[in-house]
């Protein structure tokens, strides 16, 4: 039924607006879902310290999610990096999609460490962060494992869902994005699933 | 600027400098070379170091990769002056796709094989590593039970071109 809609309203787009190329879930390059996942509901606090609603916030844009910790040297920020190269090159694509990167580790990273961290990547990416029920509330929302504590003491690593969640204007995830992804992979399917829109 | 051979060279003091890894017959002869000549001590025939790089750190530690031929071999540990510790790590993932981090106390180069660290897989945590920048070179020390103390160049580059190695494959 998600489908079919989809179908439907890209139809409708491709008729109004001359989309180019037309998309359909087909096009996808990444782990495309059996069934679209509606967006999950979520407040956690940003890095200037507010309350942001993923819902909300994120409304009509490409969402993309991850969560992940600062001191995390290998692949977060692999994934942080390439989606910010693909916006780089598009800032249409850009002012119309939100990278949220979730800290799962609240206990090493500050709100401002997040923030530097990201200022790395993109000083327009999201970055959030909370207490560790609300945390763990979020990534049920979403339907990524809990993170979770490895090791002792101060050099513990974070165990996390090593995959990218995306979800098309239209408020449905259609795709998921495993470590490994390529350059050309996410530049595609940014561009496909930001012209999947919403409401027809 | 002094002429090296092309291949590699082993200084006396145990500096391994590719710089053309993809022959491995003559890299062997100029190692042996090197080795009689030299009387450098502690290196091992035909271990290769190639394609060293350290992703730039967005955080507080920085991940160098590089791939290793010329086994059997294995590293034990290393250090650099740019970071406070140096550990080996392997990113494993889970059948669920979670990721986790574990350190690992070798990594071994296989006879015939290669030891390659990657994203997504084996790398070296430079803890503490957070002034580095892209363009920049560093000097790493490892040291392998066999070859002994290896010191090899990285240069930092943008994260997303450490998976460049991969994305040649």
């Amino acid at each position: 039924m998600f489908r079919r809609s989809v179908v439907l309203v890209m139809v409708a787009a491709l008729a109004v607006a001359g989309c180019r190329g037309g998309v359909a879930t087909g096009d996808l390059q990444g782990v495309v879902l059996e069934t679209p996942q509606a967006k999950g509901s979520f407040v956690l606090t940003d890095t200037s310290g507010d309350a942001y609603d993923f819902g909300d916030r994120t409304e009509g844009k490409l969402a993309l999610l991850y969560f992940g910790y600062t001191e995390c040297p290998d692949i977060c920020p692999v994934h942080l990096a390439q989606i910010a190269e693909v916006l780089d090159q598009n800032a249409e694509l850009a002012r119309n999609t939100e990278v949220v990167f979730v800290s799962v580790d609240p206990d090493r990273d500050s709100l401002g460490e997040i923030r530097e961290f990201l200022d790395h990547f993109d000083t327009g990416f999201v970055g959030l962060t909370g207490t560790h029920e609300e945390l763990a509330a979020a990534q049920e929302a979403v339907g990524v494992p809990p993170a979770t504590i490895s090791g002792e003491g101060d050099d513990y690593t974070v165990d996390h869902a090593g995959w990218v969640l995306a979800y098309a204007p239209d408020g449905l995830g259609y795709s998921i994005y495993p470590f490994g992804t390529r350059q050309s992979e996410w530049s595609n399917d940014l561009q496909a699933l930001a012209s999947i829109q919403q409401g027809g | 600027m002094e002429q090296r051979p092309p291949g590699a060279c082993i200084d006396t003091t145990g500096r391994l400098r590719i710089t053309n890894p993809s022959k491995p017959a003559l890299l062997l002869s100029v190692t042996v070379a090197l080795l009689l000549g030299a009387g450098c001590g502690g290196g091992q025939e035909g271990l290769q170091i190639s394609e060293a790089r350290v992703g730039a750190p967005s955080g507080p530690n920085a991940a160098l990769y590089f791939t290793a031929r010329g086994g059997p071999d294995a590293l034990v540990s290393a250090s650099t002056d740019v970071a406070a510790e140096v550990h080996i790590h392997e990113t494993l993932i889970g059948e669920a796709g979670t990721m986790s981090m574990r350190q690992v106390p070798r990594l071994e180069v296989p006879t015939g094989g290669e030891l390659v660290l990657a994203p997504g897989g084996f790398h070296l945590m430079l803890v503490g590593a957070s002034e580095l920048a892209v363009g920049d070179t560093i000097e790493v020390t490892l040291v392998w039970e066999n070859a002994g103390e290896v010191t090899v160049s990285a240069e930092v580059v943008e994260p997303s071109e450490t998976m460049d190695h991969m994305e040649d494959e």
